[in-house]
């Protein structure tokens, strides 16, 4: 019974009016018959809305209220009573609640690439813009521009980015660390003026076996909880893959 | 009378039970007090006189019965085995002083410490009533209290009290036995063969959990003190009674109740993970043994500063808590469960079998490690049971060739032999390296008799064993009943000769009670005429400790028709055998060849001699006896044999044999095994730095990129030019083709296939190792390395990659070569900016950093620290960059991580054996002196015995008189400690000799004799006396006399 249409508003005006029909016995219905009543369903809605609006505009205000509608319904004719009736019989059948629509992002970019469509940086004034308000900021900043970059084809840029990355966290780390704790000269320099080459001075622990047996270099890359749950999972397996090619004689 | 048999031991009383009470523990004094009720069976008519052991201990008073202060003395002679005033500093005499004492004080000759007098009201006396004595002597019980206390113990006991008062730090003060010398730290009676059952109550503050042996059978708290009261019914020797005191967080087993483990505040996550496993073996020897574990319960304590990786004690055990592990870390499992089921092992054969003597410590601790051998084989597979097996043998071969030839049977009790043979001194008198490696060779050894009799004989003996020494843990078993607690080499024999026909006399003859191991030099040639194999085997007997092999040895020989086996007897030094052989030469035939494992392969036999059909030979296949091998077939037998022989033993030796044929046919097959999948992966590692190996030796003639790096290219690398990937790592994004140029990337990291993990971890260090044809390592290499550690990306993975990491910095390190280091410039600006190579200076570079950076986020263990301070000492040696000592000393400060703590002092101890720097040796010295952690002094100790500044008569700064005092009184001060003194004779040996040594001035010769005659001649007197009571006497004289025999050398030399 359901007709392909874009809006929620239409895909939910069909089935409700299509529900109505049910309620009314029919377990069947023509095609060009529904699309019928559809319209003429649509013209009445319309024809009530227009009244109402008309209604509410005489009396100056913006929003209908109650009264309108009913006196709209007066002037189309339709009897009250005969709403009353509908309304007191028991319903059948109800309306599912409509799908959720499923926005289709683009996919999120790390970065974001220039745009391509304009020469100019900023766009001009129409002309029924007075002169003494500002001009438009640059088109980046208020208009959003979609762009993709295959991830695939980039994979060692990506890599090196990465790395990059990371090593350049390493060095600055160790760099602060070295200005900000003692430190220590690795080279017996001898008199000699060497400053490029030193060691973080170690704090001595009571409990040094702590910060050695809890390392702390996997932390970012799981939670623990989910590596304890397949802990045992591992260890068999791991013992598993280790004695898979076994092969010397028993 | 059932009595009588325990009379084996010439100690006049039977010890039924002991209570060990503990009433007082400070940490801040490190002290303990307490007392201990020893229940005693006086054996002899003239009960007079008690010996028992106890040694650092404060006696207060001894009751007898409920008699008060009953005179006791308490001497200890090994206080004066080393006499700081001794002139002669020579170890002979001291070694013969050793002997001699520790005879005195063993408890299996009726001796001790210790000497209770039995006050005369207490005393039975023969006349009294005649008839019924023997009634009468049974009745009798003694029951003996001594009050006493420990302070500051040396060892024994370790008390760990860090010095700041944080709370957690206060939450870890802990202590715990140390070792198996129970006189240590209660008067006992110090003996493997005198088991009792025990009670022992200890009272200590409410926040601290008392773990001891036996079971918990109550619990009181009063006064904010909480009393544990454990009992033992078990009978177990007082060296097997343990004990761990602190505030320790426990976990039962999930899968038995009875396995309990304790871990010190904060690692209970690592604690669950690293037991969890525990029920396995338990499970496995039970059903193995078909006898249950006779303790009612198990546990586990991993402490800190323990003296050794484990100890096992009556129903629990005692282990380093480094053996425990994330489940993000791979490699430390293997150890971690060994160690483990090697404590469990000793629940059965160790701890609650034992030996009866130290002659018999081999059988034990071989029986023990056969056990563990068989859950690991069953745990980590056979080829890593194989793999451990040749590894032990080839260390034992190489100590025996090398140091000591190892004899198992240690020397008698009453021995008057020549002390400059290790063999011939007392098992407590023996180094810890020594001990080491005898226990590989007891594990062997028991194999050998497992071979000889067959595994499920074995099986039978040992659940007989069982049995028996059950039966006499029933409740109402006789006293007597307990001599089947320990077994001895001869009735180990008895029984295996009474269950089967079989003597294992030879085999014990051989291996046991003579040491050496022998050597065969093997070869062989066809004769086609009559299809025979000639086989020549030769024994050479001449290299140090080998020893002539008699008996049967198989050959298997891999033909075209399948393999035969033929065990042949080896009679003489040189043997010649001939061996059917059992297929025809065939010619252009294309026929699969039966493997013995039942495959059938193709093989492509272009290489082989058409007119033989031997593919390959191989000796002893199951190392069924300890032997070094040496055989000699053409190169392509042993290519051919690394290649289709499923066993790795013979990979392995063929992989040995093949880096002597270094050829392009070497080059093919090493690629080929090193990329088949099946192949075990120790075996490929192993054929990386083969191929390595090869290729630095045909440097001039190689062209071409090594196999191993297009290997690891292929397997671990992304391209983005072809998308190359049949590889077992899986990869998390393909690269599809672009139009760059060929760049390789690591992928990033994914650890899931340990096989493969291990692979990729060892195989950067074998590439490292290239050479070109200026004996440098290839840029291309070096840059490879660098990529490698550039684009390392463990983000995704669920493994750590510390060891991954530290194994590339080891790789680094392997890059370094000395060749066009011809400046030696003392101007270190000029040397860093402009002698040095560019490659060098990067991994000077490299190494700082992540030696800095393992300082903010640390690896496991400080892994990586401990590498980078290898390659930083490596860069010291090889490249000559003048790296400050004092780094090392930084790192080897007592805080620091022992791991790494260990690292540091290995190079520093390495440093005085090339450098013979005296300030690192003093600094050295004064650590195994003075270090808290004694578990470090012991390591760094043994590592100095291997890596020595100077040896015996070599010429070196450091060998003069003032180290020779300083070692000397290193020695008279751990009286106690034995262990560690042994190692120091050891090390005093390998400098010294057993004379006094060469650097001082020679002493009156005719006063030394005299003075060496006296001595002897009182000791003489001392070793064999009687009565007891006289002999106290006789050891103050003796004493007195060497003091005065001393200064009586002082004066004559000083005048």
């Amino acid at each position: 019974m359901d007709t392909n249409s874009d809006s929620p508003y239409d895909v939910l005006f069909e089935r409700s009016l299509a529900l109505i029909v049910r309620e009314y016995g029919f377990d069947n219905i023509e095609l060009s018959a529904y699309h019928q009543i559809l319209d003429v369903s649509n013209t009445i809605l319309r024809r009530l809305l227009l009244n109402v609006k008309n209604l509410t505009e005489v009396q100056s205000r913006t929003e209908p209220c109650p009264a309108d509608i009913a006196r709209s319904l007066q002037m189309m004719n339709v009897k009250s009573s005969l709403l009353h009736q509908t309304c007191n019989q028991p319903i059948k059948h109800r309306l599912r609640s409509p799908d959720r629509q499923t926005e289709t992002h683009p996919t999120k970019l790390f970065r974001v690439t220039h745009t391509t469509n304009d020469n100019s940086s900023r766009k001009h004034r129409p002309i029924y813009i007075p002169d003494f308000l500002p001009e438009f900021p640059d088109p980046h900043t208020f208009i959003s521009s979609e762009t993709y970059a295959d991830l695939r084809k980039d994979y060692p840029r990506v890599r090196q980015l990465l790395a990059d990355q990371r090593r350049a966290l390493q060095r600055s780390l160790v760099k602060f660390k070295l200005q900000t704790n003692e430190k220590i000269s690795v080279i017996n320099n001898q008199g000699a003026n060497i400053n490029d080459y030193f060691l973080i001075k170690n704090t001595t622990s009571p409990l040094p076996y702590l910060a050695a047996l809890l390392p702390q270099d996997q932390m970012d890359s799981e939670s623990t909880d989910a590596m304890e749950d397949e802990a045992t999972v591992d260890v068999s397996a791991r013992t598993k893959s280790l004695s898979a090619t076994e092969d010397g004689e028993i | 009378m059932e009595l009588e048999e325990l009379r084996q031991v010439t100690r006049s009383f039977v010890l039924s039970h002991q209570t060990l009470c503990i009433t007082g523990v400070s940490f801040d004094k490190r002290c303990l007090v307490g007392y201990t009720e020893l229940t005693l069976h006086p054996l002899v008519k003239n009960f007079n006189v008690i010996k028992l052991n106890a040694r650092q201990l404060t006696i207060y008073a001894v009751t007898i019965n409920g008699e008060r202060n009953v005179e006791f003395s308490y001497d200890d002679p090994n206080m004066q085995t080393f006499l700081e005033d001794d002139p002669r500093r020579d170890l002979s005499s001291v070694l013969k002083r050793q002997q001699r004492f520790s005879e005195y004080v063993d408890p299996d000759e009726g001796n001790g410490e210790l000497t209770i007098f039995i006050p005369s009201s207490l005393q039975q006396h023969a006349d009294s009533a005649t008839t019924n004595h023997e009634t009468n002597m049974n009745n009798t019980v003694y029951k003996v209290t001594i009050d006493f206390s420990l302070e500051q113990p040396e060892t024994g006991i370790h008390f760990f009290v860090p010095d700041d008062d944080a709370k957690v730090s206060r939450l870890s003060r802990h202590l715990f036995t140390t070792g198996h010398d129970a006189r240590l730290w209660f008067p006992c009676v110090d003996s493997y063969c005198e088991p009792s059952t025990w009670t022992i109550d200890v009272t200590v503050e409410e926040s601290l959990t008392v773990v001891a042996s036996g079971e918990l059978v109550e619990c009181t708290t009063q006064n904010e003190m909480k009393t544990y009261r454990f009992y033992l019914s078990t009978p177990a020797p007082a060296p097997f009674i343990g004990l761990a005191i602190g505030a320790f967080e426990s976990v039962v087993d999930s899968n038995t109740q009875e396995i309990t483990n304790y871990c010190l505040p904060g690692l209970l996550t690592l604690l669950t993970n690293t037991t969890s496993f525990v029920h396995e073996p338990l499970e496995y020897f039970e059903e193995l043994l078909n006898a249950s574990c006779q303790y009612p319960n198990y546990k586990q304590v991993f402490v800190t500063e323990p003296f050794a990786e484990c100890t096992p004690f009556a129903s629990m055990a005692i282990f380093n808590v480094n053996l425990l592990y994330p489940s993000t870390v791979i490699e430390a499992t293997w150890h971690a469960r060994t160690q483990m089921a090697f404590a469990l092992a000793n629940q059965f054969f160790g701890c609650f079998i034992t030996m009866r003597s130290w002659r018999d410590w081999w059988l034990l601790k071989g029986l023990a490690l056969y056990l563990t051998n068989i859950y690991t084989r069953r745990a980590f597979g056979n080829n890593e049971y194989r793999y451990n097996l040749k590894r032990d043998m080839m260390e034992v071969i190489r100590y025996e060739r090398e140091e000591n030839p190892i004899r198992l049977d240690f020397a008698p009790v009453k021995s008057e032999s020549d002390l400059s043979n290790v063999n011939n001194r007392r098992g407590t008198m023996m180094s810890s390296h020594y001990l080491e490696v005898a226990a590989k060779k007891a594990h062997l050894v028991v194999r050998m008799i497992d071979d000889f009799i067959g595994r499920e004989i074995m099986m039978q003996i040992l659940n007989k064993l069982m049995c028996l020494a059950t039966t006499a843990c029933l409740k109402d078993a006789s006293l007597s009943s307990r001599s089947r607690l320990h077994i001895s080499s001869k009735s180990f024999s008895r029984v295996v000769s009474t269950l089967t026909t079989k003597d294992i006399q030879a085999l014990l003859t051989q291996w046991v009670y003579e040491s050496g191991c022998p050597r065969l030099i093997g070869s062989f040639t066809f004769s086609r005429k009559r299809n025979v194999v000639e086989l020549e085997i030769k024994q050479d007997t001449t290299v140090k400790g080998s020893k002539k092999f008699l008996g049967s040895l198989v050959i298997r020989v891999q033909e075209l028709e399948g393999s035969f086996s033929q065990t042949i007897l080896l009679e003489d030094s040189i043997t010649k055998y001939e061996l059917t052989c059992h297929s025809k030469v065939r010619r252009n035939k294309k026929k699969k060849i039966p493997l013995l494992s039942g495959d059938e392969v193709d093989m492509d036999l272009s290489q082989m001699d058409v007119e033989c059909p031997i593919l390959w030979i191989r000796i002893d296949p199951d190392l069924k006896i300890i032997r070094e091998l040496q055989f000699d077939q053409a190169d392509f037998n042993w290519q051919y044999e690394l290649r289709y022989e499923r066993d790795i033993l013979s990979q392995f030796e063929a992989l040995e044999a093949l880096k002597r044929y270094p050829s392009q046919n070497t080059r093919e097959t090493l690629g080929t095994v090193l990329d088949s999948s099946t192949c075990f992966y120790r075996v490929r590692i192993e054929c990386a730095h083969v191929l390595t190996h090869i290729a630095n030796s045909m440097a001039n003639t190689w062209t071409g990129t090594l196999a191993t790096l297009s290997f690891f290219r292929r397997v671990f690398m992304s391209t983005n030019s072809t998308s190359s990937s049949a590889s077992t790592t899986a990869s998390s994004t393909n690269p599809s083709s672009s139009t760059a140029p060929v760049t390789h990337i690591v992928r990033i990291n994914d650890f899931s296939n340990s096989q493969m993990y291990m692979i990729q971890k060892m195989i950067p260090q074998a590439i490292a190792l290239q050479r070109n044809k200026d004996r440098v390592c290839p840029p291309e290499v070096i840059n490879f390395l660098f990529e490698l550690i550039h684009y390392n990306e463990n983000s995704k993975n669920r493994f750590s990659d510390a060891f991954y990491r530290s194994s590339l910095i080891d790789a680094l390190g392997n890059t370094l070569t000395n060749v066009g280091l011809t400046s030696t410039t003392t101007n270190v600006d000029l040397l860093l900016n402009h002698t040095l190579d560019n490659n060098t200076k990067r991994i000077f570079d490299e190494i700082l950093l992540q030696l800095n950076f393992d300082k903010i986020i640390p690896s496991y263990g400080f892994c990586v620290t401990c590498s980078c301070l290898q390659i930083l000492h490596k860069l010291y040696v090889i490249s000559g960059i003048p790296i400050d000592i004092n780094v090392f000393y930084e790192y080897a400060m007592y805080g620091i991580f022992d791991r790494v703590r260990l690292t540091a002092c290995e190079i520093l101890v390495e440093q005085t054996e090339t450098r013979m720097n005296p300030d690192v040796l003093d600094y050295i010295l004064t650590l195994i002196e003075t270090d808290p952690d004694y578990n470090l002094r012991r390591k760094i100790l043994q590592h100095l015995c291997r890596h020595p500044p100077f040896r015996q008569n070599q010429t070196c700064p450091l060998n003069n008189s003032s180290t020779v005092h300083r070692l000397w009184s290193l020695m008279t001060n751990f009286s106690y400690d034995n262990q560690i003194r042994n190692d120091l004779t050891e090390l005093y040996q390998v400098m010294y000799g057993l004379n006094r040594p060469a650097c001082l001035p020679a002493s009156n010769d005719a006063n030394e004799s005299s003075l060496r005659d006296e001595l002897d001649d009182v000791s003489d007197t001392v070793v064999d006396i009687d009565p007891e009571r006289l002999s106290h006497f006789r050891l103050a004289r003796y004493t007195d006399d060497t003091k005065a025999a001393a200064t009586k050398l002082a004066s004559t030399s000083s005048k």
